[in-house]
């Protein structure tokens, strides 16, 4: 799998590999069992702060992304095979989703256009910058 | 469904055969005695005594062992061919088994005779290696070859390139990993780790010195739980072995100068799997037939074994600086 650390991306490093981890969960690029590289070794390639690694792998364990346990490799977890509830999902994703709707109406992008593109999106995963780039 | 094998069975006869002389030689015995030696010290005098049949069960057991072995290690060399070429690993369950065999003939001659001493049994040896090993040499000869096609489906990396291209532009921190990790191999160092930590509790107050090398060679064992990790940075290739990863290949990536993808014959080419080695290139890897071949502006070339080639290749060929990948048709080098 690949990560990278954009120094222009505006979120933070360890927002970055959790979603760059996800993207490529959806994309199929990472299946479930499959191992991410130890914190330390992570940290190292992308010559980032060794906190700043588990504190991302800390997000993607809570959020039932990968599995970590204590002098074991992180894994990809088993993804959940019961949809979320209609509250759950608005309970994990609500936030987001007004943020997401208030940026569109601030891009002057119609409801139907803000569908069409994570329908989009929903089909083939994010390219990684290229989307951004072009809003920019 | 029941997985269908590439090699023909037939080929296990002559083990099969050695087998079937030795237990009609041990029907025809007629009785033996009761209690018989069953171990030998190393002047060959019998230091303890028992059933006769402790040594039958054991020669049973140890055939069918490598009788099953034989079966997969055959069928490994079977898939991986591709021509008819002499697979000089099916000799290993008939010379091995012809020999317990032959032994253990030797064995029962030695019990009827009422003798305690353990000699070489050169003649019942020869009785049962000669034919059998010669039998196999030939129905290996006879052995026709039978195409076997592994479903391969290149993999679409045209998003990985456009991806790469975007993230080498932006000057971003980038790294790639990917492992082979196969379960066969956390089976083995786990199970040797056990069996060598179970010997040196046994032996610890006995012998310490045999102790201590159990114990270490365990601790070897173990590490190798985790298998290659292969990683891509900006600046450099490596990969790395077992559980604390340590480093057994590193390129720096302008050293590399071209990126091939390679299919191999992990037997016949290597002889194996693991750090591996011919007189072409250093090879890692532990499973499949795939990989990328590395050469370097030195002249070394370097063989990483890979389940998506594909793409460990596009992101080298992203880092080295050496541009987009050629046709698929021309991206795979012969072997």
């Amino acid at each position: 799998m690949l990560i990278a650390i954009d120094e222009r991306d505006t979120r933070p490093i360890y927002q970055q590999i959790v979603s760059q981890v996800k993207e490529q969960i959806q994309r199929g690029e990472l299946q479930q069992g499959d191992e991410l590289l130890p914190v330390r070794e992570l940290a190292d390639s992308l010559g980032i702060n060794l906190h700043t690694v588990r504190n991302a792998y800390l997000k993607l364990r809570d959020q039932g992304v990968i599995n970590l346990r204590l002098g074991r490799r992180a894994r990809v977890a088993r993804p959940r095979r019961i949809p979320a509830t209609a509250t759950e999902a608005d309970m994990a994703l609500g936030g987001q989703l007004r943020e997401l709707a208030a940026d569109a109406f601030l891009l002057g992008l119609s409801a139907d256009e803000l569908h069409a593109l994570l329908d989009r999106h929903l089909a083939h995963g994010s390219p990684p910058e290229s989307d951004s780039k072009e809003k920019k | 469904m029941r997985p269908r094998l590439t090699h023909p069975l037939w080929i296990h006869l002559p083990a099969v055969a050695a087998v079937a002389v030795l237990f009609g030689s041990l029907a025809n015995a007629g009785p033996l005695p009761g209690e018989v030696p069953i171990h030998f010290g190393p002047d060959g005098q019998a230091d303890t005594y028992g059933s006769p049949m402790t040594a039958f069960a054991l020669f049973a057991g140890l055939s069918v062992g490598f009788l099953l072995l034989s079966v997969w290690l055959d069928e490994l060399w079977a898939r991986q061919e591709r021509e008819k070429t002499f697979n000089f690993l099916t000799l290993l369950d008939e010379l091995v088994i012809s020999g317990l065999a032959g032994m253990s003939l030797g064995y029962l001659h030695m019990i009827q005779q009422g003798k305690e001493v353990l000699g070489l049994p050169a003649q019942e040896l020869l009785s049962f290696t000669i034919p059998v090993v010669g039998a196999a040499v030939l129905l290996e000869k006879l052995r026709p070859f039978t195409p076997h096609e592994e479903p391969v489906a290149a993999e679409d990396t045209s998003a990985l390139r456009k991806e790469l291209e975007l993230r080498m532009e932006s000057g971003a921190a980038l790294v790639y990993w990917e492992s082979q990790n196969p379960v066969y191999v956390r089976i083995v160092a786990i199970a040797v780790a056990v069996v060598m930590f179970a010997g040196a509790a046994a032996n610890w107050l006995v012998e310490p010195v045999i102790a201590i090398l159990e114990v270490g060679l365990g601790i070897v064992m173990g590490l190798m739980y985790g298998g290659f990790r292969t990683t891509v940075t900006r600046d450099e290739i490596a990969v790395r072995f077992g559980m604390p990863g340590i480093r057994v290949l590193k390129l720096s990536a302008s050293d590399v100068v071209s990126v091939e993808l390679h299919a191999f014959r992990p037997l016949k080419d290597f002889g194996g799997y693991g750090m591996r080695g011919n007189r072409e290139m250093k090879a890692y890897f532990l499973r499949g037939g795939t990989g990328v071949l590395l050469s370097t502006s030195a002249g070394k070339k370097c063989l990483i074994g890979s389940d998506h080639p594909e793409r460990l290749a596009e992101v080298i060929r992203a880092v080295a600086g050496l541009g987009s990948a050629p046709p698929p048709h021309e991206q795979w080098s012969p072997t």
